[in-house]
């Protein structure tokens, strides 16, 4: 599945006082197996880009073409079947009373047979790590934050979704858990064949997974680019609010000291390899 | 105040536990056999992975919750006496994760006063800690701003003011940036460093390791045990006994470990970006 926005603008409550101008002209490609980033502040414009990509909010002006067709009334229904969109604290939403029923909701609403939906469940569990013997007939209010968070994610992925969008997934997790859920993300693009859109303002996670960057500032997009590309100018997004990863920050600081390092080093693995080759270390 | 009581002391605690009962799998400690002390001008980090116990411990610390064995001090003041609590709760004052949940008022300057009202301070002296405590935290302009029209950094710095207006000796902030985005997390920590040099005692709860670098000492909870104590520089030399418990170090202390361990010498204090960057340079 392809999406291409054209010249997008989304405007809050026109011709009113509280008129607020959310997105300005964005022009961005997605195509099958992508695995994008949006990066931006608070208010920068990312979760009402991302509510365009599964037709939840429709373009104030410009056109939105899925597999090169634009997108009609009835297309918004197919479109918010096809993507599937996780909410920032996504344990917030559950609400049944067992794990499976919870995991089952969506399915359930698409008419499918029983034992269609059980599959459903039971695959969607276990591509989120979580056991559906072990787990299904529990409460989902008993279990921990982190698996709460993935019961959640389990009741998107059971619509079987060709696009997933994530906001903030990791938000509010310990490193460990933190690590767990983005890891997951990886498998279901690389595995599972997912398109993968991840929200987030932490430059940190995003850097060293994402394929593609794009940053959001003001309802604007301001970069656009794969990692090495948007975190060359390092200014720029300072100037924005958004840091550079530590160890990109770290390599962009030798280089103003006058030390001879590439800047596109995103984990402690490579920048461990880069300075060591700057001290002319012989390693092993 | 409790004998034997430093005068320079403003936490202790002794022995503490806490259990609650958990409906399905019965009785469950949150927390076992802590005890530490905070001194007055300290900044605490405690950090641990979700479900160690560091929310469970954070509320022992201003009486919200009580201990099922052991003792905590405020001031002096045990925790367990209920006649203490009022006093405990204006000496340390609390920060939650999510400013939404903090805001009480349709202006700034009503929010912060919500404190110094429910204390009975004169209207006057109100005034006066309202304006001194938005202007300790930067917030001096929005007076009559909406509260929930602005960002996450500008909520969180006027739950902190609002806390700041009761004249607490010890700010205790629960994950204060967990839901803000990089700009209001520097705001906070900003503003957090800022109020420990006033003098105010700061215990910081986070998942952040980068926060707590910025700290005097750093406390770590595991399952409910605290389970190691000391400067940031000596807690993130144990990187692998922080990774097994599912934390980490700052991703800098990693890399300075990585380094060493290639026989680059450094020295042992490096936790931040310029450090390591004057190191290399030297």
């Amino acid at each position: 599945m392809q999406i291409i926005l054209e010249n997008v603008c989304h405007t809050y409550m026109p011709g009113t006082p509280f008129e607020t101008r959310a997105l300005i002209d964005i022009n961005l490609t997605i195509e099958q197996g992508e695995y994008l980033a949006i990066i931006g502040q608070t208010g920068s414009g990312k979760s009402t880009l991302v509510q365009h990509l599964n037709g939840l909010l429709k373009p104030t002006s410009g056109r939105i073409l899925v597999d090169g067709k634009e997108v009609d009334k009835a297309g918004y229904r197919e479109i918010r079947r096809r993507v599937g969109l996780i909410f920032q604290f996504p344990e917030q939403q559950l609400f049944a009373e067992t794990v499976f029923d919870d995991v089952a909701f969506g399915p359930k609403n698409l008419g499918l047979t029983e034992a269609e939906v059980r599959r459903r469940v039971e695959h969607a569990m276990q591509l989120v790590g979580l056991d559906p013997k072990e787990l299904g007939e529990r409460s989902p209010f008993t279990l921990s934050g982190g698996q709460m968070r993935r019961i959640a994610m389990a009741g998107v992925l059971a619509m079987e979704p060709e696009v997933l969008i994530l906001d903030e997934p990791a938000a509010g997790l310990d490193p460990r858990g933190k690590k767990e859920i983005l890891d997951q993300i990886d498998r279901l693009h690389r595995e599972e064949g997912l398109t993968v859109i991840l929200v987030s303002h932490s430059m940190e996670d995003v850097a060293s997974r994402a394929k593609h960057l794009l940053v959001l500032a003001e309802g604007r997009q301001k970069m656009y680019g794969t990692p090495a590309e948007v975190f060359r100018d390092g200014e720029e997004l300072a100037e924005m609010g958004l840091g550079l990863p530590q160890m990109c920050l770290l390599m962009h600081k030798l280089r103003e000291a006058g030390k001879d390092v590439p800047t596109d080093i995103f984990t402690v693995e490579e920048a461990r390899e880069a300075i060591l080759k700057m001290l002319g270390v012989q390693q092993a | 105040m409790h004998p034997g009581v430093s005068p320079i002391e403003i936490i202790r605690a002794k022995g503490l536990g806490f259990k609650y009962q958990q409906a399905d799998t019965g009785e469950c400690w949150a927390l076992r056999d802590i005890s530490f002390t905070v001194n007055k001008g300290e900044f605490v980090a405690i950090l641990g992975p979700n479900g160690s116990g560091k929310s469970t411990l954070a509320k022992h610390l201003n009486a919200l919750l009580l201990p099922t064995c052991g003792e905590v001090w405020v001031n002096g003041l045990l925790t367990s006496d209920e006649a203490n609590h009022w006093q405990i709760r204006q000496l340390a004052g609390m920060v939650f994760q999510n400013p939404d949940n903090q805001i009480v008022a349709t202006t700034v300057e009503e929010d912060v006063a919500f404190g110094p009202e429910n204390l009975g301070v004169p209207s006057a002296e109100i005034r006066a800690r309202v304006d001194e405590a938005l202007e300790l935290v930067g917030m001096a302009g929005y007076k009559k701003h909406a509260p929930h029209l602005l960002s996450g950094g500008q909520k969180q710095r006027v739950a902190i003011a609002g806390v700041i207006a009761m004249r607490p000796e010890c700010l205790i902030l629960d994950e204060p940036t967990a839901m803000l985005d990089p700009r209001g997390r520097m705001e906070v920590m900003e503003t957090v460093k800022r109020l420990n040099k006033e003098g105010i005692t700061v215990v910081l709860i986070t998942h952040f390791m980068e926060e707590a670098v910025a700290a005097d000492r750093v406390m770590v909870l595991a399952d409910g045990r605290l389970v190691m104590s000391g400067t940031p520089e000596e807690v993130f030399l144990r990187g692998d006994e922080l990774r097994a418990l599912g934390l980490d170090t700052p991703p800098v202390a990693r890399l300075a470990q990585e380094l060493r361990l290639a026989g680059v010498e450094l020295a042992p204090s490096v936790l931040t970006v310029e450090e390591l960057v004057s190191e290399l340079c030297r």
